[in-house]
């Protein structure tokens, strides 16, 4: 038991046309599986990973858009404090990568303004009917700041490097909430009657 | 080839939606439909979710400033409105006033202040220059050492700081959340237990209210409820400490949670004991413990949070409330209350959110044209605002578009009418904690019913400091406006202009609002046989965004009894396995 | 059916933690194996590397007392073979790596007495952080007695003013005085406090008020009046004191809770006890006292029978 590592956490948000691979991404990530035929993940919608770098653990929060990005419908609690987003397009199709774009301006308005973005071309098994050209989304991803990877959901290639470039770039400050008392419910146990006061040593 | 083909397709009915058949549609994405929709996709059903806004909640939702006053004034124009529906709109928007007051006053202190430094550097130059002269006069000194000392003074005027430009109220408009019907959860209440067990908690955030106040005799009370604020209060004798005690502990016994089935039949038998002795009354109850009026005051409108109808209040309602208070106590905080931390527009997106992820579609600024019945007045579906016809079993809205929608039957309802007032101020209310929560009981300040005030302080942005929203509640009768109901006792806490903030030391208000809320609820006996007629499966819910107790008791009531019609002998909002648990095929 | 989960049964859950228990398990005694191993070692004994070793089987298992005392002898044989600025060095460490145990363990006796032997070994001991870090443990756990008596260690060894903690005692009693602890505490440092016998009574009339709002706000709460007891007997001490009226007073308040909470125990044995303080009242009308007491309190019988005989 090491606490010499102090973790840090953060609220992630996918976005992404339906059908680009976001939820297998993050089954990917989270449980390290894949499944050919997924309809839209049932129950998915909120799921948590750590990522170890040298001495800080990062602990992400990870929202699925449960298909509400189809008509538009994203709920603003969605976005709200989001401190780092995956956007994903599949590499075979022009559209959703447009679309990739969209969200990507979405989030610059949306979202906060530290927020950090990474763009994941996805499907990079099936590159034989690639129609998104690597060096195209890559000059759109440096001239906007993002983060930029080809990934595999199927395969696993560059899903972890994904999120550990991500860690790596988000600020390791502590979480500096605006306002005090903020409470997030969890589940009241018989004993746990009090608010646990926080025992970091200062 | 394939993808060619798919690509077509969508361009051409780009805004159509994929399915064209759904267990379930619900329109407008207001409380308990946005309840009643997680539940059923939760049970499994397929679920259609549509509303006419570009938002969700309707008017259960949150408002920037901005969003608030456009609101208001959009709703002055509206002719022969039907519920739910904003009347009697006042606003006064004196925030440019004072900022343009602000503005001058910081001018003037800036030229005082630039006086003065002028006025300092004239007095060092003429020091300087005496003393050269001094020093001129004793060459043999250290003329050095003395020079260099005059230097440093020089260097020791305060550089006129840049003062940042303070923000407008308009511009920090966009942080604030405000809702229309705002209301607090109990933190041991059904809303929270259903928050939690669905988990559709982890999706929202919350604060703790800070402290319960009661306002009698010109004066803020702390409603004391937990022993060790009884203990500390000096404002009660000893003998009052243990009354209130005494009722306390005889409302707990009454209702303590026991597995004991001979505990069961004990506590039974004393409520019918009390019941009998005092006719069933609450109120006959509470002053038979001989406390003093200020002290069955506080039970009463600080205890029981029942705001209308005190008198018929019922022995085991009442009670039942109280225990409710007092079991939320210390779960959180000190207080018995959670307030969202982004406004109460954040429930209903949230059960929005847990509805689409057990398969549920939403499609905004989308609504319902027309239905459908087959020759016997079954449901057969419905038609969208594109042209989209959708088959659906059960059509569920608010009775404003059930009626409009569906002449053939009758859906008899009753209307509601509230009094608001929402208010900002540049501070909040003196000796009060920042999130705080005052009840007036009626006649305090010329008010017929009790008067709700909830103040929420700068909740989440630093620079909000000072600006505390308000909201203050009040039942409305007849045909009176919010204004004739809530203005007292608004002029009893804020100051209009500076003048009177400075001399009375009272929050001045930059910009408030006055209207009425009037929304259509179905009454509590009809609400079981509109729900056994089945009129071809449609069903109405009310918009009952004020309940008659605080926290949403009735709203979740009544999305319950939707669910059991739809789906007799299911759980409603089953609670969801934590996310390690669940199994999704087996590993590659 | 639409939309449903799958999820892993309560058998199936219960077989993943046991294996990650018998794991756990397993590399715990490997640890443990290393520590003995090298503590048997001539070479081993009493150097960073039994201090490393010994850290880690702490870590999983402070309660193995036998580990903390060979960490006092590796210790003292430092004290012999270290300058003094690194021994400090490694005193300041363990605080931490105890204080990170007590977070864990909050009510084991051996971290707590490590941490008082190692406190006292410090040039400079920083007892205001001491005095926090107990305030962050009684928060979670306001009857956790090795806080309290550590909190009694800290005022013995330092500087801080008694006031202070009485203060603290205040605030914990106005948080929930329905604990023996803070009352307690507060027992113990008001004698040091008021050491001018009138101050002390003044002092004790107002601590009578006090504890009045305790015992009217919960009369079944014992805590209370066993402060209550205990101001009695201590005014009762103080030479040249009008007690006697105080005990009047307070006889006539109790009175009034007992007409107000005429069935519970405490004021009737309490104001029992203040009428033989005063003495001159009938034998007749304490001995109906007493046998109220028997009735409503029958599983201390005993106790109340040999009251007969002080009456």
């Amino acid at each position: 038991m090491n606490n010499n590592n102090k973790i840090f956490q953060f609220k992630l948000v996918l976005l992404g046309e339906a059908a680009v691979g976001k939820s297998s991404l993050v089954l990917r990530f989270v449980r390290g599986h894949f499944l050919d035929y997924q309809e839209s993940t049932i129950g998915a919608a909120f799921l948590a990973q750590t990522v170890c770098l040298n001495d800080t653990t990062v602990k992400f929060e990870i929202w699925d858009t449960a298909g509400q990005e189809r008509y538009h419908t994203l709920a603003p609690m969605y976005y709200r404090g989001a401190q780092a987003a995956i956007v994903v397009y599949d590499i075979r199709s022009e559209d959703s990568f447009e679309r990739a774009i969209k969200w990507v301006k979405e989030l610059q308005r949306q979202g906060s303004p530290n927020i950090v973005i990474a763009l994941a071309g996805n499907k990079l098994d099936l590159a034989a009917k690639r129609k998104v050209e690597t060096a195209e989304a890559q000059q759109y991803a440096e001239e906007n700041g993002l983060l930029f990877m080809e990934t595999s959901a199927k395969t696993a290639q560059n899903v972890n490097e994904l999120f550990v470039e991500i860690a790596k770039k988000l600020p390791k400050t502590p979480t500096t909430r605006p306002g005090s008392g903020r409470l997030p419910i969890t589940p009241i146990d018989n004993n746990a009657a009090k608010k646990k006061t926080c025992c970091n040593g200062n | 080839m394939e993808e060619e083909q798919r690509l077509n397709i969508k361009k051409e009915k780009e805004t159509w939606i994929d399915v064209d058949q759904f267990d379930v549609v619900l329109l407008g994405t207001n409380f308990i439909e946005s309840i009643l929709a997680g539940a059923l996709a939760r049970a499994g059903k397929s679920v259609l979710h549509l509303d006419k806004n570009s938002f969700y909640g309707g008017f259960d939702s949150s408002f920037t400033l901005s969003q608030l006053a456009t609101l208001l004034e959009e709703s002055k124009d509206v002719k022969d409105p039907i519920p739910p529906y904003l009347s009697n709109v006042i606003v006064t928007d004196n925030s440019k006033i004072f900022e343009e007051e602000e503005r001058l006053e910081q001018e003037r202190k800036d030229k005082e202040e630039q006086e003065e430094q002028e006025r300092k550097r004239l007095e060092q130059e003429k020091e300087k220059q005496t003393e050269q002269q001094d020093t001129k006069d004793d060459e043999t000194k250290g003329g050095e050492g003395e020079e260099s000392k005059g230097e440093e003074q020089q260097q020791e005027q305060t550089p006129i700081v840049k003062k940042p430009i303070k923000k407008t109220l308009h511009e920090l408009g966009r942080f604030f959340s405000i809702d229309l019907a705002p209301t607090l959860l109990y933190s041991r209440g059904s809303m929270v237990n259903l928050l939690i067990s669905s988990s559709a908690s982890k999706y929202l955030e919350f604060k703790s209210l800070d402290q319960n106040y009661l306002y009698a005799k010109n004066t803020l009370y702390n409603i004391p409820s937990t022993k060790g604020s009884i203990f500390k209060d000096s404002t009660f004798s000893l003998r009052e400490k243990r009354l209130i005690m005494k009722f306390i502990e005889t409302i707990r016994e009454l209702t303590q949670p026991t597995e004991n089935e001979q505990d069961k039949q004990e506590q039974e038998k004393k409520l019918e004991e009390l019941n009998s002795k005092h006719d069933g009354n609450f109120l006959k109850l509470v002053k038979s413990f001989g406390m003093t009026e200020l002290v069955e005051s506080f039970v009463l409108y600080g205890l029981s949070l029942i705001h209308e109808n005190l008198e018929s209040i019922s022995l085991k309602q009442g009670v039942e409330s109280v225990q409710l208070y007092v079991s939320s106590l210390l779960v959180y905080g000190t207080s018995p209350f959670l307030v969202p931390y982004y406004g109460c527009g954040d429930i209903p997106q949230a059960f929005c959110r847990l509805c689409a992820v057990y398969g549920g579609t939403y499609v905004l600024q989308r609504s319902v044209e027309s239905l459908s019945f087959d020759e016997n007045n079954i449901l057969q579906g419905i038609k969208c605002t594109e042209g989209q016809p959708i088959k659906t079993k059960y059509f569920i809205a608010s009775p404003a578009y059930v009626k409009t929608l569906d002449t053939q039957n009758t859906y008899p309802t009753i209307t509601k009418r509230y009094s608001r007032f929402i208010g900002i101020t540049n501070k909040k209310l003196n000796n009060t904690l920042e999130q705080s929560f005052i009840t007036l009981p009626p006649n305090t300040c010329s008010n017929k019913n009790v008067i709700n005030i909830l103040q929420l302080d700068s909740i989440c942005v630093p620079y909000l400091k000072g600006k505390t929203l308000y909201h203050f509640t009040t039942l409305s009768e007849g045909e009176s406006t919010a204004e004739e109901d809530l203005k007292s006792s608004v002029d009893n806490f804020f100051a209009n202009n500076t003048q009177e903030a400075t001399s009375t030391d009272k929050p001045r208000l930059e910009w408030s609002s006055y209207f009425n809320f009037t929304f259509e609820t179905l009454t509590n006996d009809i609400k079981e046989k509109n729900v056994l007629n089945k009129d071809g499966g449609v069903l109405v819910c009310s918009d009952s965004p004020i309940g008659s107790t605080i926290d949403y008791a009735s709203q979740l009531e009544e999305a319950k009894k939707l669910f059991e019609y739809i789906c007799p002998n299911e759980i409603f909002l089953e609670k969801v396995p934590e996310p390690e648990d669940i199994v999704w095929g087996e590993a590659q | 059916m639409h939309g449903v989960l799958k999820v892993r049964t309560t058998e199936e859950k219960a077989k993943a933690a046991r294996i990650l228990e018998l794991k756990k398990i397993e590399e715990y005694n490997s640890i443990v194996k290393k520590y003995t191993d090298n503590r048997e070692s001539e070479q081993g004994k009493y150097n960073e590397t039994s201090l490393s070793l010994s850290q880690k089987v702490l870590e999983e298992n402070p309660e193995f007392y036998s580990v903390w005392n060979y960490r006092k002898s590796i210790f003292n044989q430092f004290k012999e073979t270290k300058e003094n600025e690194e021994l400090q060095k490694l005193y300041l460490n363990e605080m931490k790596f105890i204080e990170e145990c007590i977070q864990r363990f909050p009510k084991s006796y051996w971290i707590w007495y490590h941490r008082k032997w190692i406190s006292l070994k410090l040039d400079s001991c920083d007892w205001e952080r001491e005095t926090k870090l107990c305030s962050k443990l009684l928060n979670l756990d306001l009857r956790n007695f090795h806080c309290w008596s550590y909190r009694r260690f800290i005022i013995q060894h330092s500087n801080i003013p008694l006031e202070k903690e009485l203060e603290y005692t205040t605030t914990k009693i106005e948080q929930n005085f329905s604990n023996y602890s803070s009352w307690h505490q507060r027992s113990s440092i008001l004698p040091k406090i008021y050491t001018d016998a009138e101050e002390f009574i003044a002092k004790l009339q107002e601590e009578f008020e006090f504890v009045r709002n305790a015992t009217f706000t919960e009369p079944k709460d014992s805590s209370s009046w066993i402060y209550h007891k205990w101001l009695v007997h201590t005014i009762k001490q103080i030479p040249n004191s009008n007690y006697i009226d105080i005990l009047k007073n307070e006889l006539e308040q109790t009175n009034e809770l007992i007409e107000l909470e005429p069935d519970c125990k405490w004021p009737i044995l309490i104001s029992l006890l203040l009428k033989i303080e005063i003495g001159a009242y009938p034998q007749d009308e304490l001995k109906d006292q007493i046998n109220l007491l028997i009735k409503l309190d029958n599983d201390h019988i005993n106790y109340y029978k040999s009251l007969f005989n002080k009456i």
